[in-house]
């Protein structure tokens, strides 16, 4: 007998309790353990299986972001929350943390989402907000060169979003998407509700050169050749690091 | 913008690490105005601010003390501070007070605690600008301190950060000038944990499981004698101001799902130091997750699977316990799981048996469900007296409580009922039986029923006959 293989078999059936001859023969168990597990009742199994699948979707429903509480009704989030869980039974749910990029990447690709502009925005804003952290140990060696600190980031979204979030931390009617694209700054310090504020869009870029392998002359030098119509704003780009300074955002480690 | 302003020790810097800074008091030395020491006590700990000069201007802070005195005059204790900021105070003394400056830092910090720390290096371009001065008045060399003497005076903490440079710097009278800069952030190593004392863990009395939707509950007086968090809840750092918050108000005993102690690959060393996080901002007497498996190498159930009672299981259960003992550095208690069905398989132990073995191979304790115990045994027809009188009775040191539903005859765990009188007759067995240090109640659903959970709480209370 192998405890390992008699654990990943359960764990598989009770991914698949539906399958449950097929799943166990894909296992080498003990003969004493496939007699044992044959004589599980359906029922008993399919009632355990549930069990589970009901609490990894109760986690699911409820680790939806306020936002996306807020704009989508319960309804929604119950189908597709039922969607998921069936669809991808082995999805981390559980901390909740572990498994949100995935659930927030899938909902972001359903129709009933992928059709509104605005909760794309919204699950992008909350995709990025997952990456950003502010809490960490040093980190004992530094880059040459700095980059945007670990709870900054930067997101392209619609140019409504600021207004979006704002219509809904103040629960007013939600803004008219507008056209086009706008660069964020978003930063989610710990002290503070998470905020953003846009970018023109030769620093969005900039920001993005900054990778701890450059110093800002360079990124801009870098800039400036990527983007020529930029070379009359070299000096202006340049004085932009005093601003990034003060506010904190860049940083070595 | 000068190459090392970046490099160097900023508020920015020791508050990315504040999580990390254990239970207990943090001393903040050569605090000036006490902007720092204001900031640390806002986030929640108990800061004393030390400064020679005293400033009248400063506001008072519930969480804040000053002490207006010379570092050579403060009374540091032994193993008393959880963290040690001491930020340019070194430049004041003489070279050959730096040294037993540093023994007495070193010898302050708890186990486990942190220091940071910056002076000025022996090669100092600005020692003429330092503050040391001799007897007769005049200014003092100011270092003997480079990062290669801090390493001999530290050479068994933990190096978590350092840098070693020039730094600019510009003040009257001097103007712009460059200063030598040596800086550290160390922890001090943690205390090796020994054999436990089960007998002489201390009682904690009645409490409960928090969760978000009980704050109304707990708003009252009185009603937890202790609080059990979810440990896995308080995985990610930014919540632990929240932890510091509620371990200022209760003993918190953090209680996980995700240990998978039945696994056979072993720990996640990350998880573990999270765990340990979160035991050391609690300063708990212990830690608790359950004895079964939650997760295979690929998969990952959410959910308690039971373990086969085999003497494999029991080999990968001592070995992981005590991986993560180890890990953690504070006793753990494992918890016995409800379960729905678990192979009948030839050569098992007896559940009671087979908990005793790891226990006691593992120097463990235990977390005793007793719903848990009730509920299999209504399930399965089993003798949950029997199942008590195999465990070793110091060992069980905590008791959880509950309600579950039946469906089809069969008892869930759901955590939504109040408890049944045959688990309150169970739990009386227990008690007469085992040295039972607490007891937590845990309710997960019917929120909107919380005033079935006083008079259980007032029960266990009255049952354990202890008030603390």
């Amino acid at each position: 007998m192998s405890l390992q293989t008699y654990q990943n078999a359960w764990l598989a059936l009770m991914l698949r309790p539906q399958d449950k001859d097929t799943v166990l023969e894909q296992f080498d168990l003990s003969e004493a353990e496939k007699t044992a597990l044959h004589t599980l009742e359906p029922e008993r199994l399919q009632a355990i299986a549930s069990g589970i699948q009901q609490g990894r979707m109760s986690v699911l429903m409820a680790s939806l972001p306020a936002s996306l509480q807020q704009l989508l009704t319960y309804e929604l989030r119950k189908a597709l929350t039922t969607r998921y869980a069936e669809r991808f039974p082995q999805a981390v749910v559980y901390p909740p943390e572990q498994g949100m990029g995935s659930w927030l990447q899938w909902l972001a690709e359903q129709p009933e989402i992928a059709e509104q502009p605005l909760l794309g925005d919204l699950i992008a804003y909350e995709q990025l907000l997952l990456q950003l952290h502010f809490y960490q140990r040093p980190q004992p060696n530094p880059l040459p060169y700095p980059r945007l600190v670990p709870w900054a980031g930067l997101l392209v979204a619609s140019p409504s979003l600021a207004n979006l979030l704002k219509a809904l931390q103040q629960q007013q009617d939600l803004p008219e998407p507008e056209a086009g694209q706008q660069g964020w700054l978003v930063l989610k310090h710990p002290h503070r509700p998470a905020w953003l504020q846009p970018l023109h869009w030769s620093i969005y870029h900039l920001f993005q050169q900054m990778n701890g392998l450059l110093n800002w002359a360079e990124a801009v030098q870098a800039l400036v050749k990527q983007f020529p119509e930029l070379q009359a704003q070299e000096t202006a780009l340049n004085e932009w690091q005093n601003w990034a300074l003060t506010q904190h955002l860049l940083d070595v480690y | 913008m000068h190459e090392n302003h970046l490099k160097v020790i900023s508020w920015q810097r020791i508050q990315q690490l504040l999580p990390w800074v254990p239970a207990g008091p943090v001393l903040d030395l050569g605090a000036g105005r006490g902007q720092l020491a204001y900031a640390l006590a806002d986030y929640g700990f108990q800061v004393t601010a030390v400064d020679q000069y005293a400033d009248t201007d400063v506001a008072s802070h519930p969480r804040l003390s000053w002490q207006h005195t010379d570092l050579r005059q403060l009374e540091l204790g032994d193993q008393t501070w959880a963290a040690i900021v001491c930020l340019n105070v070194f430049p004041f003394l003489s070279q050959a007070e730096q040294l037993p400056q540093l023994q007495r830092l070193k010898a302050a910090l708890q186990p486990d605690g942190l220091l940071i720390f910056s002076s000025f290096t022996a090669n100092d371009p600005g020692a003429a600008h330092s503050f040391a001065r001799d007897p007769q008045g005049q200014p003092c060399p100011t270092g003997v301190l480079e990062l290669a003497s801090l390493k001999q005076v530290f050479a068994d903490w933990e190096w978590w950060w350092s840098f070693e440079g020039n730094m600019h710097d510009d003040h009257p009278p001097a103007g712009p000038h460059q200063h030598g800069l040596v800086q550290v952030i160390l922890k001090k190593p943690a205390c090796q944990l020994q054999a436990v004392d089960w007998n002489g863990l201390p009682s904690l009395g009645v409490g409960l499981g928090w969760r978000h939707a009980l704050q109304p509950l707990l708003a009252q007086q009185d009603v937890a004698d202790f609080i059990e968090i979810m440990s896995d809840d308080y995985l990610n750092p930014v919540w632990d101001g929240h932890l510091l918050e509620l371990s200022q108000r209760y003993q918190v005993i953090p209680h996980g799902v995700e240990l998978s102690i039945g696994t056979p690959n072993g720990h996640d060393p990350a998880y573990l130091a999270q765990i340990r996080r979160i035991a050391n901002r609690c300063n708990s007497p212990w830690w608790s997750d359950h004895l079964c498996y939650t997760h295979s190498q690929n998969v990952k159930t959410w959910s308690l699977n039971p373990l086969p009672c085999s003497e494999e299981a029991l080999e990968v259960v001592t070995a992981n316990a005590r991986q993560a003992i180890a890990a953690v550095g504070r006793p753990l208690l494992l918890e016995n799981v409800a379960y729905y069905w678990r192979p009948e398989l030839p050569d098992q132990l007896a559940d009671g048996e087979f908990m005793r073995r790891v226990v006691e191979g593992a120097d463990c304790g235990i977390l005793l469900d007793v719903a848990n115990l009730y509920g299999n045994a209504h399930n399965f027809g089993l003798d949950p007296y029997e199942f008590v009188r195999q465990l070793p009775a110091e060992r069980v040191v905590q008791l959880h409580l509950a309600g579950g539903k039946l469906f089809d005859k069969l008892l869930f765990d759901t955590h939504d009922h109040p408890v049944a009188q045959e688990t309150w007759k169970l739990l009386q067995f227990v008690l007469k039986h085992c040295d039972v240090k607490a007891i937590s109640l845990e309710r997960d659903g019917r929120f909107e029923a919380l005033e079935e959970v006083l008079p259980d709480l007032k029960s266990a209370r009255q049952l354990l006959g202890v008030r603390v």
